[in-house]
């Protein structure tokens, strides 16, 4: 496949980066495709004048995760410069490598947020016909030529930030992806993610090691493992009593938790399913982690829809599914436990 | 059934855009643009999907959709 041909591949449990790192890697034939994202946690970040805070399913950066047993590496940096920026598109198109650009999604015109939310989005730039860029966005399954001037519009703006509201500036910001050490692991060594996971869900991960992997500011309390669930709900609770009226930017906190709980035990699940090709008892850890991702993808549809129809009603609900859920993810992680112990994996 | 058959040809009507001749989910629909639609189904029909309901596999095929509909009018008006 040439690099203009590539099509978007619009992951469903992948957000806008990792289905941009998706299809780049399907382009460039890495072959253990649906085991590259493994982490699977827990931790609950809360700025100290904050109603409530971000529960998020990742426990380490994406660039981390890649290199994290599959090594593969992302390479890349901001350049203010849109002349620079521009001659190191130029330079990777002449590799035939993809570049995938960060952007505020609110600049770009095809999309049907356009104007609307300025939040930060990801595309890949596949080629160039004169003063156009080929881009490929895949969550949006869109593809199509791009005037440069709108492209930089896009490239080198600020984004404001979906957990905490605050806005930050892009600077042309790309990379691109690495595979020349990279490994197709086998299953006994995908049970290093289940170990590293298990030691996260079951709050066993210095606190420090998250704020220093996560470059999280001082004033950011972090609580880590499923027992963060509990003042996350709470937290929640305490703010809808209070009367206070529910914002958009409220309910965006709450989406981004869900969906990021979601899509980590959605893509965990590929992973046990991988080892459960030599240890067969995964197979039912899998289907649990399955399960349990589609749970908290109808939690994140539950929001979207109280956003939608301005029912705060259903928060309320939102908050009883996830305390349902949470008792399936303490079965789950005791039944992790058990399957690593029978396999030799010492916890 | 005659009443379903009027459910599933507003279904295609509202879905149009994402579904084939047979009623079939081919397009994809982002989670926003996925519960704008299950709001403006609710509205059209009267009705509330349980909250199970909301996720987009559940949204597959526009006859099953019909069916559940239809149950959910049927529990409504009896």
């Amino acid at each position: 496949m040439s690099l203009n041909e590539i099509q978007p591949s619009k992951h469903p449990n992948l957000d806008c980066i990792g289905a941009s790192i998706y299809t780049v890697l399907k382009y460039l034939n890495f072959s253990a495709l649906e085991t590259a994202w493994k982490q699977c946690g827990a931790i609950y970040l809360k700025t100290e004048n904050a109603p409530y805070g971000d529960l998020n399913g990742q426990y380490m950066r994406t660039v981390a995760e890649l290199h994290w047993i599959h090594n593969v590496r992302v390479e890349g940096r901001a350049e203010p410069e849109d002349d620079l920026f521009l001659a190191h598109i130029q330079e990777r198109l002449e590799r035939e490598v993809p570049t995938i650009v960060l952007c505020n999604m609110a600049e770009l015109p095809y999309n049907p947020y356009y104007q609307d939310l300025p939040e930060m989005h990801s595309i890949i730039v596949t080629g160039r016909e004169g003063n156009q860029l080929l881009i490929v966005d895949d969550y949006y399954r869109y593809k199509g030529l791009l005037p440069i001037e709108q492209f930089l519009q896009a490239s080198n703006s600020s984004y404001r930030d979906a957990g905490t509201g605050e806005w930050y500036p892009l600077h042309n910001r790309s990379f691109e992806l690495v595979l020349s050490e990279s490994l197709h692991p086998t299953p006994d060594q995908l049970l290093e993610a289940v170990r590293s996971n298990l030691s996260v869900l079951e709050g066993r991960l210095e606190i420090s090691q998250i704020k220093q992997d996560l470059d999280v500011p001082d004033d950011v309390n972090v609580e880590v493992g499923l027992k963060s669930l509990d003042p996350f709900l709470k937290d929640v609770e305490a703010f809808l009593a209070s009367g206070v009226e529910i914002t958009d930017d409220h309910l965006d906190i709450l989406n981004h938790s869900l969906i990021s709980m979601a899509q980590t035990r959605a893509m965990y699940a590929n992973v046990l399913h991988a080892i459960s090709e030599k240890y067969e008892n995964f197979a039912d850890l899998a289907e649990a982690y399955h399960s349990i991702g589609h749970q908290w993808k109808i939690t994140t549809n539950m929001i979207l829809k109280a956003f939608d129809s301005n029912r705060s009603d259903m928060v309320h609900r939102v908050l009883q599914k996830i305390s349902s859920i949470k008792t399936q993810e303490f079965e789950a992680v005791v039944k992790t436990r058990e399957l690593l112990e029978r396999v030799g994996v010492v916890v | 059934m005659e009443k379903e058959n009027e459910v599933y040809e507003t279904l295609l009507r509202l879905f149009s855009e994402y579904v084939n001749e047979s009623g079939e989910l081919t397009e994809y629909i982002d989670s926003l643009t996925f519960i704008k639609s299950v709001v403006k189904v609710e509205r059209e029909f009267g009705i509330e999907f349980d909250d199970d309901m909301l996720h987009l596999e559940n949204f597959q095929d526009m006859k099953t959709l019909a069916g559940y509909i239809q149950q959910k009018m049927d529990a409504k008006s009896a």
